[in-house]
């Protein structure tokens, strides 16, 4: 190969690094995540270390983003912790991510509400504006290959029906895809 | 002079796409001090009061701010 | 009289109503249960009217995020206010309402009519839904009574978030019916109060009138800590605007000596513009700026300009002080008059009450508050009012027509708990 060559070849190839590098960034900040993409990935504080997304690959995750000033988010919680309960042992995990700006107002509401689910703090709201988040509270539905099945704005409990049934969706297909797979 | 206008419209109307705050920044304007009418029921008793003392009434308070969720 | 006569505008229970159209802080109603607020007024003028307002309103929260508020209010007024008459060097004797018995006014003192005693009920109910995520209705029915008064209004407002709830646009609308039914009857326009016992000039048991509101507002959050709302409002009021107990001195044009009192007379239709802006400011050490300003303009030439600025305070957690400054002007309507002439001919419209003249208004006071737990606060407010005429005062030999300076002091005690 003639030295001008060469020399392109490693041109392009630099623009092709700086374009992956740009459009995957630390936190996916670039990403458009919608249903059938990739969910941007994360690593935030917990209450017991670290929490990162890709810690729990091969499960459902039902990433819900709230706020202790959010009053839906209040009405959420427990109908979150009867989902882990009921679906915990099929791979089903609740990542409840705060995004209060002051973590002791999260910590007083935590002291209110029995959580047995994993919560991560994100003060400084990366992670929702990764997911593009259009109101509080928001939930996004996660499968085990990684990739954004369902989403939603708001908590209604008159829609937790609707809610449950995406996770159980979502579950089933989950077996469907680890026996094609096999 | 009217070109000054133009351009202070466009200087004004190019700041109002920067106002706004993400969804999840709302944590002070969630407060209840910062609800349009903190107070309504003060509210309705001054407004009692002052229709009857002045000619003036009215022109207040409708939705907005808050906490935006759901 | 006055706090009696005039039911609550209606723009008022228009924005009342609408007020937490929008406002989902964690207070919101939760479903289940009930959030009640209590409060009463106590205001009182020096040597003038007296008055106490109990209010009592109760929120529901709906699943769907819908909201039932019920209230009620009732007050009851006591005193006396100024008639219209101006003041004179001689004993002025008036006859009461009723045409049954009179009242006398001593040399040099303003003259002040003591025959209403009276109390108003009134109960309001509004419902609140929301229609999609960004859009929310607003409507409600409102009912008061008192002994010569009724009222009924409706209102509907509609409200709309744009750019990802930064921006909200509302419409509004209110509509009312009232009836005055007054002690004695409808007095002629410009006849002569007849004495006590004899025939008094009236015509007529009762007067209807109607009012439209309508209102247009913009709501925009500029950053985390700062909202700001803009509003035109636009009212219509139409049929029997007089108030059938207010009269005016018929003076002699040299030696101001009083002839006469004649009923006043005003217009049958008034048409109110008004634009106003709030701006609420968190400060990032706690403190809240809550500050105002309304511009208002009508067709009886009335103008005035509202400045309200509050400050809240928190402090050791569960408190907060606000003190509290209004400051009101307003220019006369076209027909004021301190008193009549004779000589000049009558004019269409006349009125000596001073709510139409030219006056400056300050309130100043402070209100505190204590969280006893979620969903439940004490608070008390303390203000002090005064009133001051500027400029439409007139003198003719012994005829005084000076602005009755007011001084109030306004208590309000407030209380909600939820169940």
């Amino acid at each position: 190969m003639g030295k001008y060559l060469k020399r392109q070849r490693l041109q392009c190839l630099g623009w092709v690094l700086l374009c992956g590098l740009q459009a995957g960034g630390l936190l996916y900040a670039d990403s458009v995540p919608s249903n059938q993409t990739d969910a941007p990935g994360f690593t935030v504080d917990g209450r017991s270390g670290p929490v990162s997304l890709k810690d729990y690959r091969g499960k459902i995750v039902y990433l819900d983003f709230w706020a202790s000033w959010c009053g839906p988010c209040r009405k959420s919680f427990p109908w979150m912790s009867q989902m882990q309960q009921r679906y915990g042992a099929r791979g089903f995990v609740v990542i409840a991510m705060n995004l209060d700006k002051d973590k002791s107002l999260a910590d007083k509401f935590l002291q209110q509400y029995k959580t047995n689910f994993v919560i991560g703090f994100d003060p400084q709201g990366v992670t929702p504006k990764a997911y593009q988040v259009e109101g509080m509270p928001s939930a996004v539905l996660i499968d085990g290959r990684g990739v954004i099945v369902s989403r939603h704005i708001g908590f209604n409990s008159t829609r937790q029906g609707d809610y449950e049934a995406a996770i159980t969706a979502a579950l089933a297909q989950q077996t469907v895809n680890l026996e094609t797979s096999q | 002079m009217k070109k000054m206008n133009i351009v202070l419209l466009a200087l004004l109307l190019g700041g109002c796409a920067q106002w706004g705050v993400e969804p999840w920044e709302r944590d002070l304007l969630a407060k209840p001090a910062m609800q349009l009418v903190s107070d309504p029921l003060e509210a309705g008793l001054d407004d009692h009061i002052y229709f009857s003392k002045e000619a003036s009434s009215g022109g207040a308070s409708f939705g907005g701010g808050g906490c935006g969720c759901n | 009289m006055q706090l009696t006569k005039q039911r609550p505008s209606i723009a008022g229970l228009l924005a009342a109503a609408s007020c937490s159209l929008l406002n989902q802080g964690v207070s919101a109603s939760e479903d289940d249960k009930w959030q009640v607020e209590t409060a009463v007024l106590l205001y009182s003028e020096k040597d003038r009217v007296d008055a106490v307002e109990p209010v009592i309103s109760a929120t529901r929260g709906f699943a769907g995020d819908s909201t039932l508020t019920i209230k009620f209010a009732s007050d009851t007024l006591t005193g006396a206010s100024p008639s219209g008459a101006s003041i004179s060097d001689v004993p002025q004797t008036f006859t009461r309402p009723s045409g049954k018995g009179d009242y006398v006014t001593p040399a040099g003192e303003l003259p002040l009519d003591d025959t209403f005693k009276d109390s108003r009920g009134a109960v309001s109910v509004q419902y609140k839904f929301p229609l999609d995520r960004r859009t929310r209705l607003s409507t409600g029915l409102a009912f008061s009574k008192e002994y010569d008064y009724t009222s009924m209004a409706l209102n509907a407002t509609i409200a709309r978030d744009f750019n990802n709830k930064n921006t909200t646009i509302s419409a509004g609308f209110a509509y009312a019916e009232d009836t005055i039914d007054p002690e004695g009857g409808i007095p002629i326009a410009f006849a002569a109060m007849a004495p006590a016992g004899s025939e008094q000039a009236r015509d007529g048991i009762e007067e209807d009138k109607t009012t439209t509101d309508l209102l247009i507002g913009v709501t925009q959050v500029i950053n985390r800590q700062t909202l700001m709302q803009f509003n035109y409002s636009y009212s219509r009021a139409e049929g029997y605007l007089t108030d059938p107990f207010k009269i005016l001195s018929l003076v002699d044009g040299v030696s101001g000596t009083t002839l006469d009192y004649l009923y006043e007379q005003r217009p049958q239709e008034r048409v109110k513009h008004s634009l106003y802006w709030k701006t609420k400011y968190h400060q990032l050490g706690g403190n809240t700026i809550d500050v105002s300003y309304r511009y208002l303009w009508d067709d009886w030439d009335i103008s005035s300009h509202t400045v309200d600025f509050r400050y809240r305070m928190p402090f050791a957690e569960r408190h907060y002080i606000e003190p509290h400054l209004r400051y009101y002007s307003q220019d006369q309507a076209d027909f004021y008059q301190t008193f009549l002439v004779t000589g000049s001919p009558l004019p269409n419209h006349a009125s000596a009450d001073s709510r139409l003249g030219s006056y400056e208004g300050i309130t100043l006071g402070a209100k505190y508050g204590y969280r006893i737990n979620e969903g439940s606060e004490f608070n008390m407010r303390v203000e002090y009012y005064e009133q001051t005429g500027d400029g439409s005062d007139r003198t003719i030999g012994v005829a005084r027509g000076l602005f009755p300076d007011l001084e109030a002091v306004i208590v309000q005690l407030g209380y909600s708990f939820s169940f």
